[in-house]
């Protein structure tokens, strides 16, 4: 016979060792002041309003916000982490209840965790209402699904990422490159759009192989993709099987959403691996060990002609030698797709794309409990409304999340330093990308951290030669399903899956 | 009226009163370490005991909501036949096992060279000692972002240039696993230096003295003089930086991430990744224990196999 201590009651008796703060009862949403009563001057005049995030939301961003503190009064304690790092807080926070800031910036992933466990606030109806906010410019996957959970919306509209695929147009439209590559493969280099396919993404990638099409006297590479195990290799994987794994007639993805059990062991996933295994001989020598940072620089400095991620901004900053010779498109499809449900691969008349929202971005979230939460909401609101919104996006400082981020190019062109014809085509595989519906969205599920760990431990040993990619898979899968069972079991874990989907 | 005075007291121009008036010395001494006693009790012996009873149970952090089961050795028996945790405690045991020799002999070489320098000494002991100065994970940028990069880096560089072949330093397992020993070598050689360094300057002069006078030549005064006297430093230097060793993490996981698979991952980092991250603080809890275990059975098998050397010395 088992003893039984519920989790809250073990917390709280060892309260010492963890520092737990319990939070205090929750308070009701403080509504503004109502229309006709004049405002006060400094309305958060001594208030301190902590809050917790990466280091450039706050720091790179201070003019942005300065004039705010100044004309509120409101005084701000930043408390910044590093990604991994804040991760790891925040989970360990939501995990003891422990109070960590009033605003949190946290990653989508975690909202399952987060906002899943009621560990947050609700948007209240005063700000959703807002003229200011404009929530119908905000693209509706993240107003209808990212930034909510079961239905009610925590996060307030800040960040947005996809993962879309880069290409140096300026070899595509070379003409020599345009013949060579015809005799050799067949058919013509898309200067538009890129490679379509996984198939076409090969044979680029191989085209633009071990020769110096650069002129730095040195030879470049077909593609770049993050690998590297503890960095960025889930979202990398993730992208690189949509297109075999994500079923236009079958909303799961990772998951069955009728049996919880874990896809990730399927043909499709392994044929993703498979290929991208094969394909390293396209990409620079110790590619496996390449995180996001080591691909934006591969692909800045000319070495690689196609990379996959999440920054079009990064292409074009000082000192980029890809400015102006980049296009953007979405990830590439597939001609053949896995039906999970009948077992079968299916030969389709169409590609099979299947962009992926990979990340989903960091979101702006009131902790509940928060000390000055009136306060901690006019913040919020000042750094995601649509016009400071737009700012931050135009600027860099985060990708797009509203419809007016990526209508007008103009902005993109004039601040941002975007060629009209890459901010033509970032634009459009951002529109297409976040309005697909065949999207993929960003994995949210309570313990998401040790599924992550556990795929990324089996790609990494297939690629490093380890393991078969069927064999490295398997053991994830098994992993997955070890994970899940301690989380509550499959039916538990299904139902967070078809939350996170929308499904329920 | 005479009084009674100790020698003490007689001795002291302006006796003070005792603080533990009216309280008997037995409970003095008790008060006077209380305060200790509680900071021990608090940040060593609580944790210990924590992690142990957490040991037998299911707790996952991230499960919230539901109860905690006490569930006997079910995690220590998954941590045992686990082969994730075999591995890793394998790739810990290859770490240490090829780190403290190439330290320990490097660190001696370098010492003796030190010790026995005349010119520029000062300026060479700073500077072997500058590593142990750096942060791991500056270690880590400068030498294994820039400088071992694989593609574009300068050590690959210059070695094409002279006609070897590419070396995959992070990226092939095998080569990974010795990268992250080089690494480690580089930064803590230092302190294998400091405490050889420091041993050869407090032996005493005479013993070499007289074996010069009685001819003995330099490979016979280091075998038979030198190295016995350092035993005991030899021994704390292994024993410390052995233990260190074991629980390596930094210089891995900002290098390599434990991979590439799961090639370099130490048990350390295993137990970060799955009761740090993963919130699964049983599982992580009975992998600390190993951990534990295996520095005990370390420290133990030094103490044993060094006994009879050491015990010469003195």
């Amino acid at each position: 016979m088992s003893a039984r201590v519920s989790r809250r009651e073990f917390l709280r008796l060892s309260g010492t060792a963890f520092g737990v703060a319990m939070l205090a009862a929750c308070q009701a949403p403080v509504a503004p002041a109502e229309s006709g009563s004049a405002p006060p001057s400094r309305p958060f005049e001594g208030q301190t309003v902590s809050a917790a995030g990466m280091p450039w939301l706050w720091e790179n961003t201070k003019p942005l916000y300065e004039e705010f503190l100044e004309e509120t009064g409101m005084q701000l304690n930043v408390a910044t982490f590093q990604q991994q790092e804040i991760t790891d807080k925040l989970m360990q926070a939501v995990a003891t209840n422990t109070y960590f800031a009033d605003l949190l910036a946290i990653p989508n992933n975690a909202a399952a965790d987060v906002w899943g466990n009621d560990l947050a606030l609700p948007v209240p109806e005063y700000l959703l209402n807002d003229p200011e906010m404009a929530w119908d410019d905000v693209l509706p996957v993240y107003r209808e699904k990212v930034l909510a959970w079961n239905g009610v919306i925590y996060g307030m509209p800040h960040d947005g990422d996809t993962h879309h695929m880069m290409f140096l147009h300026s070899l595509m439209d070379d003409a020599d490159n345009q013949a060579n590559f015809s005799g050799e493969y067949g058919y013509d280099l898309n200067a538009d759009r890129g490679p379509q396919t996984w198939q076409e993404h090969r044979d680029y990638a191989e085209f633009f192989t071990g020769w110096d099409w650069s002129g730095d006297g040195d030879p470049n590479y077909g593609f770049a993709h993050m690998m590297k195990r503890g960095d960025t290799a889930f979202w990398g994987f993730a992208s690189r099987c949509t297109a075999y794994g994500k079923h236009p007639d079958d909303p799961g993805y990772f998951f069955d959403v009728e049996t919880g059990a874990p896809r990730i062991n399927s043909p499709a996933f392994v044929r993703g691996l498979t290929e991208w295994k094969d394909e390293l001989q396209f990409g620079p020598p110790g590619m496996i060990s390449m995180g996001w940072g080591d691909v934006i620089e591969a692909s800045q400095a000319l070495r690689v002609a196609m990379n996959v991620g999440w920054d079009g901004v990064a292409m074009h900053r000082e000192g980029s030698l890809a400015a102006g010779k980049s296009s953007y498109s979405v990830l590439p499809g597939s001609y053949e797709v896995y039906n999970a449900g009948s077992g079968q691969w299916e030969n389709r008349s169409e590609i099979n794309f299947a962009p992926s929202l990979a990340f989903g971005g960091w979101e702006i979230s009131i902790a509940k409990g928060a000390e000055n939460e009136e306060a901690a909401w006019a913040l919020a609101k000042h750094f995601t409304k649509k016009e400071m919104g737009n700012t931050f996006a135009f600027q860099g400082f985060k990708n797009p999340i509203r419809i007016s981020d990526i209508a007008n190019i103009e902005p993109w062109i004039e601040i941002a330093g975007f060629t009209e014809r890459s901010a033509t085509t970032y634009l459009r595989a951002l529109n297409e990308t976040m309005t697909h519906p065949n999207l993929v969205l960003n994995l949210r599920m309570p313990g998401w951290t040790q599924y992550r760990d556990a795929l990324e431990l089996g790609v990494s040993k297939a690629l490093a030669g380890e393991a078969s990619p069927e064999v490295s898979l398997n053991e994830a899968a098994e992993a997955w399903t070890a994970i899940t069972d301690r989380l509550g079991g499959p039916e538990k874990q299904r139902d967070n899956y078809r939350t996170h989907l929308g499904l329920d | 009226m005479q009084r009674n005075t100790t020698a003490k007291q007689a001795l002291d121009p302006s006796p003070k009163k005792r603080l533990n008036q009216g309280v008997p010395d037995v409970i003095f001494k008790w008060i006077l370490i209380l305060p200790a006693t509680i900071a021990v009790i608090a940040l060593l012996v609580f944790p210990f005991l924590f992690t142990f009873v957490a040991s037998f149970t299911d707790w996952h952090l991230f499960n919230l909501n539901a109860p905690i089961n006490f569930v006997g050795f079910k995690m220590w028996a998954s941590v045992l036949t686990s082969s994730y945790i075999h591995t890793t405690t394998w790739n810990t045991i290859y770490f240490v096992g090829l780190a403290l020799p190439l330290q320990f002999l490097l660190g001696l070489t370098v010492a003796l060279a030190l010790n026995a320098a005349t010119f520029g000494r000062t300026f060479f002991r700073v500077f072997f000692l500058m590593p142990l100065m750096f942060n791991p994970i500056a270690v880590v940028f400068l030498i294994g972002k820039l400088m071992l990069q694989e593609d574009i880096g300068p050590i690959n560089d210059v070695l094409m240039g002279l006609g070897f072949p590419r070396i995959m330093w992070l990226s092939n397992p095998a080569m990974a696993k010795i990268t992250i020993v080089l690494v480690d070598v580089w930064q803590h050689t230092a302190f294998m230096i400091l405490m050889f360094l420091a041993g050869l300057q407090s032996l005493p002069q005479e013993p070499f003295e007289a074996a010069v006078v009685d001819g003995a030549t330099a490979v016979q005064r280091f075998r038979y003089i030198s190295l016995p006297l350092l035993g005991p430093v030899a021994l704390t230097a292994v024993l410390i930086r052995g233990l260190d060793a074991f629980k390596v993490v930094d210089i891995i996981y900002s290098l390599t991430g434990g991979g590439p698979g799961q090639a370099t991952e130490s048990i350390t980092l295993t137990v970060f990744r799955m009761g740090v991250k993963g919130g699964d603080i049983a599982f992580g809890s009975a992998a600390s224990y190993l951990l534990l275990i295996m520095m005990a059975v370390f420290t133990a098998l030094v103490l044993f196999l060094t006994r009879k050397w050491v015990r010469i010395s003195y």
